[in-house]
């Protein structure tokens, strides 16, 4: 019917433009909020233009997100419920295709169902009752159809395609191979938006390193106000440079505890301004914490100096490890290995995880039980050594070409390997492979070898070391003699 | 960064010192004056310019305040990396035992002194809690000199060391500024050098091992044949260390030859077996 029709029924008919753009941010709220159902949500902005029925529709890929609602019924039921409480019509449909789900969506109103779920291998049955208007085609090529008495999706499949793209282009067989799932049509999901997120564009592209600052500051500034408002502190941030020639650079800093000092977060940006290339000047630069904690409001005291003062060493670890990289500056941790090299782990100074409280050092390393060197090579180093048989420290051994005789030794400390790692796990295992007749030789021979004997020694030129001897003699193997570790 | 208007240079000359009433003789006059322009006695900053004390008498009277200066650089090269390490780490484990949970940033750069990585339980001998080593892992100098002065501006910071295998004057008299600033205490931990150039640090020490010929030598005289008792006594004993400081601001340069027995954490100067009452004076450390 068109508008002089009906006019002419109802004068005061009351008519406006179509808002397009309107709808479409308004259909993106709805899939924003359809997120509850699955984190696949997108507007078919193609499918809900005014050139079709003129009615939106919003894609929900629900792969995997079944079982959370009982079953798919429950989860249609909950989708039409929702829309209807809402204020929305909403119509439902599930399939294994988007093209199919569109069409019985859209087609299936005169079965007076708000929702209606395709068995899986059903689509094809389903889809052929429907009026060719399901396929999501121009409305030239529906009128195009009818005139050639295809009024239903089941006439068109078993006509051969190069007929139909003959007649109406690619369009028509494009769309049924869509809905018959013979061609992909992928769904791309929104993109989740940042509600902490601040822009700044320039009149005239900028390029100076002042310049840039000066808008950095700016920015830390306004979005630290943002989240002082919601009571946060930023943990991680990006900032976006677009160039004019359309290129855009990314910058990214973490902070080790939750800030809103835009000062410091400014600085910790232009630590890395030197990477940003400013060959033909920036357009807009755009600021968003895209990690962020609770911080409390702090309360402002004439004593600033002190509260400064505690937040000093995390704003160092952040300066640093924004420059440095965050592998590079660390805080030692132990961990559970009577190994040297595996009792003490480096953990970034900037990380999220709490660091384990509960072990503590002291008992486990006093000095005098257990002496450890102050400088310990990341791996032993093998030297050649003359040692009395069969557990005596080295009387000479030539390390890194140099000759060392040895006067003075204390030892040794046995270290065995973990029973729970490649100790005794490893012997059951071999036990396991000797029953099945693989070793026929005595099983602890591979605890044997993985035992080492620690020696703490000093060198005619004052020098002292951390030797060990790895394995015990025997017939079989000559035990090999390592460089551990350096005392003071 | 400019020393601004505390420039020692505005000050007067000469300045007016009157002790008891009575004007003191020019020699002391003029040691005073000159003391004030090194800024060791000077009026300024006189908190930040605090001393420790290492705890051993022979020690501390060469050393200017009786102790080693806070806020200031110290350059330790290492004829042995190990002692040379650990007397780095006996100077920031008094320097955190002053001032409760305090930090240490640590420097590394392991192709520098290339043995071995540093490791935490060796720390707790020197009264060092290891969680509280903050170690930044730099493979340029430039990138250690750096973190240093970033590590020198925070006050939470109570030492930071550095280990650099070479260090300009400029960059020296940086941290050295830099250190005065904050009064934090910074450290660079350097590969020995037999001419090393000038620099702006207020003490430059070379810590090496006493090798056996040496101790057998001079260095003890008589006692040699008693020392040598301890010799014979199965076990390593005691760590001896030779301690040169080369250049000290407003001291001398002297040398010693320290004990640090690991059992005890005690540290000592060596003395003769004879004098061995003398250890019960030693400071313990740990």
């Amino acid at each position: 019917m068109t508008l002089a029709d009906a006019r002419a029924i109802l004068p005061e008919l009351h008519s406006s433009e179509t808002d397009t753009e309107a709808e479409i941010r308004s259909l993106t709220l709805i899939a924003e909020w359809c997120r509850r159902f699955s984190p696949w949500t997108a507007i078919d902005e193609q499918g809900s233009s005014p050139a079709f029925t003129g009615e939106g529709s919003i894609w929900l890929d629900v792969t995997g997100c079944i079982h959370l609602f009982g079953n798919e019924g429950a989860l249609m039921r909950d989708i039409t419920d929702c829309f209807t409480k809402l204020g929305f019509t909403a119509y439902a449909a599930m399939a294994d295709t988007p093209g199919a789900a569109w069409a019985i969506a859209r087609h299936n109103h005169y079965k007076r169902r708000r929702w209606i779920t395709v068995k899986k291998g059903q689509t094809r049955n389903v889809l052929a009752s429907m009026p060719v208007e399901g396929l999501r085609l121009m409305p030239a090529t529906i009128s195009g159809l009818q005139a050639a008495g295809l009024h239903q999706i089941g006439d068109l499949i078993p006509l051969p395609r190069t007929a139909l793209s003959d007649h109406f282009g690619s369009e028509v067989t494009d769309r049924l191979d869509q809905a018959l799932g013979d061609r992909p049509e992928p769904i791309s999901p929104l993109a989740p938006t940042n509600p902490w997120y601040t822009r700044t564009s320039f009149s005239e592209p900028i390029s100076q390193t002042e310049n840039i600052t000066d808008a950095i500051y700016g920015l830390t500034k306004d979005l630290t106000s943002m989240l002082e408002a919601d009571g946060l502190g930023a943990r991680r941030l990006t900032l976006c440079f677009y160039h004019t020639d359309g290129k855009v650079d990314k910058l990214q800093v973490g902070t080790s505890k939750a800030s809103r000092d835009a000062d410091h977060l400014a600085r910790l940006f232009t630590f890395k301004l030197d990477k940003i290339e400013t060959l033909f000047g920036i357009d807009a630069i755009t600021l968003a914490a895209s990690a962020h904690e609770k911080l409390s409001p702090i309360q402002t005291t004439f004593e600033q100096q002190s509260e400064k003062q505690e937040t000093s060493v995390a704003e160092l670890t952040d300066r640093l490890s924004n420059k440095l990289g965050n592998k590079n500056v660390v805080r030692l941790s132990l961990k559970e290995s009577y190994i040297p090299e595996h009792a003490v782990t480096e953990l970034p100074a900037v990380t999220n995880q709490k660091p384990d409280t509960t072990s503590t050092w002291k008992p486990l390393f006093s000095s005098f039980n257990r002496p450890r060197p102050l400088r310990l090579l990341p791996r032993p180093e093998q030297v050649e050594a003359v040692a009395p048989i069969p557990d005596s420290p080295p009387v000479m051994f030539r390390w890194r070409k140099k000759l060392f005789k040895i006067e003075h030794s204390d030892g040794p400390e046995r270290i065995t390997p973990e029973w729970w790692n490649d100790g005794l796990g490893l012997l059951e295992a071999e036990q396991e492979s000797a029953k099945d007749g693989y070793l026929a030789d005595n099983p602890s021979t591979t605890l044997q070898e993985n035992i080492r004997d620690y020696y703490r020694v000093e060198d005619r030129q004052g020098q002292r070391f951390w030797v060990y001897r790895e394995g015990v003699y025997n017939s079989r193997k000559q035990p090999q003699w390592y460089v551990h570790g350096i005392f003071g | 960064m400019p020393r601004s208007s505390r420039s020692a240079r505005n000050r007067t000359f000469p300045p007016q010192v009157k002790e008891n009433g009575r004007h003191i003789t020019k020699l002391e006059h003029l040691k005073a004056h000159i003391r004030q322009l090194e800024g060791l006695n000077g009026t300024f900053s006189t908190a930040k310019r605090k001393v420790v004390p290492l705890g051993i008498e022979k020690i501390d009277s060469r050393l200017p305040g009786g102790g080693l200066q806070r806020g200031a650089l110290h350059e330790i090269f290492a004829a042995d990396v190990g002692i040379a390490t650990a007397f780095c780490a006996l100077l920031a484990g008094r320097l955190v035992k002053e001032a409760k949970n305090q930090s240490i940033l640590w420097c590394e750069r392991p192709r520098t002194l290339d043995m071995g990585i540093l490791y935490g339980p060796a720390f707790l001998q020197f009264g060092i809690n290891p969680e509280k080593l903050i170690l930044v892992k730099a493979r340029r100098d430039k990138d250690v000199l750096w973190a240093m002065e970033e590590g020198l501006q925070c006050n939470k910071i109570s030492a930071v060391v550095g280990e650099l295998t070479n260090i300009s004057l400029t960059a020296s008299r940086r941290l050295q500024l830099a250190a005065e600033s904050v009064g934090v205490t910074a450290f660079v931990l350097r590969p020995k050098s037999n001419k090393p150039p000038p620099s702006a640090a207020t003490t430059r020490w070379q810590l090496g091992a006493v090798s056996h010929e040496q101790d057998l030598d001079s260095t003890l005289g008589p006692a040699k044949k008693n020392y040598n008792l301890e010799e014979n006594i199965p076990g390593l004993g005691s760590s001896r260390w030779k301690a040169d400081m080369l250049r000290c601001r407003g001291g001398t340069s002297a040398n010693w030859m320290m004990e640090w027995k690991n059992e005890t954490g005690d540290f000592s100067v060596a003395t003769k077996l004879r004098d061995r009452s003398f250890m019960s004076h030693t400071a313990r450390l740990a």
